[in-house]
């Protein structure tokens, strides 16, 4: 839901901006033409972020989805997804390269796909599941020493109109390192009905980073390189002093 | 069977490096004719779909099952099946569905995906299969697989493009050989009769796969 005063704001400055058109030989004022610019911006505004507000979005968990891709014995794509995060990010749309994110993801809630007994496989290990040995074991994420997986913006940047990269702090089984992703807007929805008139944000992200770097090297039948892939949908945060639409 | 590879693999787990990366090769020399089975547990099958335009939902299957006839020397006349049961499904959602459902029949949103009829039908159409009738190769290592799929009583063609990512051998498998592909297509839904939620939910459905196959005793 777009805020009612910038809306106005902007039709002002669209106003100055038609009399400013049609008065060429007027001498133009230093404040005129800051205005100028801002209208410029708001003319500019890609189609799909029409009347997105500005603000703190929160992840819909129920419409997310995060992997972690790594090569399995050089021959196959193992996929491990997380069931257990939370994302919040800051979006401007008049101004995407200043977007921020954080997540938290609890590495305890994953899921692989194992249709087989574990235990029958695995006698002598200490976990009671798959999905348990890859959180906990010390070679993979090692859930118990590190309870929390973090992402935290350090910059952003466009790229395209609805592209751009996010690099943060990653901070991973003890080591914080810097990580890029690529980020894709797929789509939003102004002022969706199914969220009590909340603006609805989607996005696709990508990006690759080395275990080794944070310390997972145990494992050798598993790449270095793990691709994470995440889409989700993010809900607009209105606080409820907001005037009603 | 690829004796010098099972060596390679020895040797590489008594200098203290598990068998795998070092040992696969994107070749299909030595590779083994004759039928492989899937290995389950490192198998992923996604269906994707863009959600209200702003997402790419992921339902994954859990119970699938394929057996591939594989001919290194003749590639294109390899030939795979495949039976995926639509009850075995995953996606993500970590809230109370039968708070946010509560007329709902069903008692998970993994259940609804499976069983309801506007989804997979699972009740009336238990099994969604796959059997290859032709194949091409674009490249050294890909190629088309095209099958017909029966899905919600629909049978049509479908056509996969079809990476094969190499061979390897695992000590505990001793000289059979473990092959890996990845393949990906994308079907129109309600060209199998799935017509529900139009607009909500593309019509347009992309399949992944990635799997490894070991050969068969």
């Amino acid at each position: 839901m777009s805020i009612k005063s910038i809306s106005a704001f902007a039709l002002s400055f669209a106003l100055l901006a038609a009399c400013s058109a049609g008065e060429e030989a007027t001498p133009t004022s230093e404040e005129t033409v800051t205005e100028e610019v801002v209208v410029e911006e708001t003319a500019e505004l890609p189609a799909k972020l029409e009347g997105i507000a500005a603000g703190t979005y929160k992840l819909d968990p129920t419409h997310a989805f995060l992997f972690a891709d790594v090569t399995h014995n050089g021959i196959s794509t193992y996929t491990v997804k997380f069931t257990d995060y939370d994302v919040e990010i800051g979006f401007n749309p008049a101004e995407p390269g200043a977007s921020t994110m954080t997540a938290t993801i609890n590495p305890l809630g994953l899921e692989t796909n194992y249709p087989a007994d574990y235990k029958a496989g695995h006698a002598d290990s200490g976990f009671d599941t798959w999905n348990d040995h890859i959180a906990r074991s010390e070679g993979f994420l090692n859930a118990d020493a590190f309870p929390e997986i973090t992402f935290v913006t350090t910059s952003a940047e466009t790229t395209g109109e609805y592209t751009g990269t996010i690099t943060g702090d990653l901070s991973f089984r003890g080591t914080t390192a810097p990580v890029t992703l690529d980020v894709t807007m797929i789509g939003a929805i102004n002022d969706s009905a199914w969220h009590g008139g909340a603006d609805v944000l989607g996005f696709d992200a990508t990006g690759t980073l080395s275990r080794g770097a944070f310390g997972s090297t145990a494992v050798g039948s598993v790449s270095d390189e793990v691709t994470l892939t995440f889409s989700g949908e993010f809900i607009q945060d209105m606080p409820e002093a907001e005037p009603a639409e | 069977m690829r004796k010098l590879i099972t060596a390679a693999a020895i040797a590489a787990l008594s200098t203290g490096f598990v068998a795998g990366t070092a040992a696969a090769e994107q070749t299909l020399d030595g590779v083994a004719a004759g039928t492989y089975e899937l290995d389950p547990t490192h198998a992923f099958l996604t269906w994707t779909v863009v959600h209200n335009g702003l997402s790419h939902y992921t339902v994954a299957f859990t119970d699938f099952d394929a057996t591939l006839e594989f001919d290194p020397e003749n590639v294109t006349g390899s030939t795979i099946s495949l039976t995926i049961d639509p009850t075995g499904l995953e996606t993500n959602y970590p809230a109370d569905f039968k708070a946010g459902h509560p007329d709902s029949p069903f008692e998970s949103w993994n259940q609804t995906l499976s069983q309801d009829e506007r989804f997979l039908n699972g009740g009336a159409f238990p099994e969604i299969t796959f059997v290859s009738t032709a194949s091409e190769s674009t490249g050294e290592f890909t190629g088309t697989v095209t099958g017909d799929l029966t899905f919600l009583g629909v049978t049509k063609p479908v056509t996969l493009d079809v990476t094969y990512n190499g061979v390897t051998n695992l000590p505990w498998y001793g000289e059979r050989d473990v092959i890996g592909f990845n393949a990906t297509t994308t079907i129109t839904r309600s060209e199998f009769g799935m017509t529900s939620m139009q607009g909500p939910i593309s019509d347009e459905v992309v399949i992944d796969f990635s799997g490894e196959f070991l050969e068969a005793e």
